[in-house]
């Protein structure tokens, strides 16, 4: 008998997280955002943020929209569920360059968005499993709560397992 | 009097609504030209949203579309993407290159280009006529052409406008091409700063001031 899915899509800025083991976590249609899993085994608890840019400028805003806010709030609703912080196993995927290279357009928000994110993981001393990131293809992620399963999928691609 | 979260009045939000559609108008008379066939507007829709539903105006995050994406830079910057289903796209490109249509199969270099030029006929007359309105100098970019997931194709002109906000406002335009509607659509993305200036220089030139 196959039970039915909840998938759970994690929209623009938002943080979710999830202990329910029917529940699949997603973002779908990453260009230069970036999709953050976070996942405890031991307590089965996932955990995805959908990072949109890389620094709030005020510093005093609580908008998950901003790496440097998105990472503490994850950790933070992760460890309300249940998780341990030594145990998570953290994977990154997105930030791709969508625009050309070289134009008076190319905020190169993708990799700045990714170096972001990279250093508050760092300075939170959480180290990165995985990671799926830069190019200039757009990609869907999924976590699998029940198993801490992470797929990635591109356009005329499917599934990857990361 | 209702005033929006971002601050704008309804009564500002019209006449935005009027400068955008008007050069709306003009942008499918030029793509209309450029392509040869009659191109009308069929539909014209402001709409403010929450960022987080902007992959929404799209049909959905992960609705492959091609889409010719350009920024307009100058006095104020703002988002120009002109998205179609990657189909009607490739029908777009054998027009533009007398093929037969359903010749085109993958967008190479010269596909591409032929749709960067659309972007910029299209580019060029929406912007010139928020300059005939308002006085503003802005101009296109060069064009990015794009096949890819909607949300990954609106990353960049959304990430840009969230900067200092949480709502977009869009104005989305659906044509007709021989007047067959297809879903063709020109997505106008404004930063505040650039709805700022096109209403501050509209008020000035309707009253005389230059």
């Amino acid at each position: 008998m196959t039970v039915q899915a909840n998938v759970v899509v994690v929209n623009l800025g938002e943080v979710k997280v999830s202990k329910d083991p029917q529940t699949v976590l997603t973002c779908l249609g990453l260009g230069s955002c970036v999709g953050l899993c976070m996942y405890d085994p031991v307590s089965k608890v996932g955990g995805m943020a959908h990072i949109v840019l890389p620094v709030s400028f005020n510093g005093g805003t609580n908008n998950t929209k901003f790496a440097d806010v998105a990472v503490p709030s994850l950790l933070q609703r992760m460890r309300e569920q249940g998780a341990v912080r030594a145990r998570l196993v953290t994977k990154l995927v997105g930030g791709s360059q969508m625009l050309k290279q070289g134009t008076e357009h190319n905020f190169n928000t993708g990799q700045r968005n990714v170096e972001a994110t990279n250093k508050v993981l760092s300075d939170e001393a959480i180290a990165i499993a995985a990671a799926d990131v830069g190019g200039n293809r757009g990609r869907s992620l999924k976590l699998f709560v029940e198993s801490g399963k992470v797929l990635v999928k591109s356009i005329g691609a499917s599934d990857v397992e990361l | 009097m209702e005033e929006h979260k971002s601050g704008i009045q309804d009564v500002e939000l019209w006449k935005w609504a009027e400068l955008v559609g008007e050069g709306t108008q003009n942008a499918v008379r030029g793509l209309s030209t450029m392509v040869g066939l009659d191109i009308k507007v069929v539909a014209l829709d402001l709409k403010l949203i929450p960022a987080s539903q902007a992959a929404n105006l799209l049909g959905g995050a992960e609705k492959e579309m091609a889409a010719i994406y350009l920024m307009m830079t100058g006095a104020a910057t703002g988002h120009i993407l002109l998205i179609y289903p990657k189909e009607v796209a490739f029908g777009l490109v054998d027009m533009l290159m007398g093929s037969e249509i359903g010749t085109t199969k993958e967008l190479g270099e010269m596909e591409s280009s032929a749709l960067g030029e659309m972007g910029n006929i299209t580019g060029s007359f929406f912007l010139n006529s928020v300059a005939n309105n308002t006085g503003l100098r802005l101009m296109p970019s060069i064009p990015t052409v794009m096949v890819d997931m909607a949300g990954s194709i609106l990353d960049a002109a959304v990430s840009d406008i969230l900067h200092d906000r949480d709502e977009l406002f869009a104005m989305e335009t659906v044509f007709s091409i021989d007047n067959k509607e297809i879903n063709g659509m020109l997505l106008v993305l404004p930063t505040a700063e650039f709805m700022d200036a096109m209403l501050a220089h509209s008020r000035q030139l309707e009253q005389g001031v230059n």
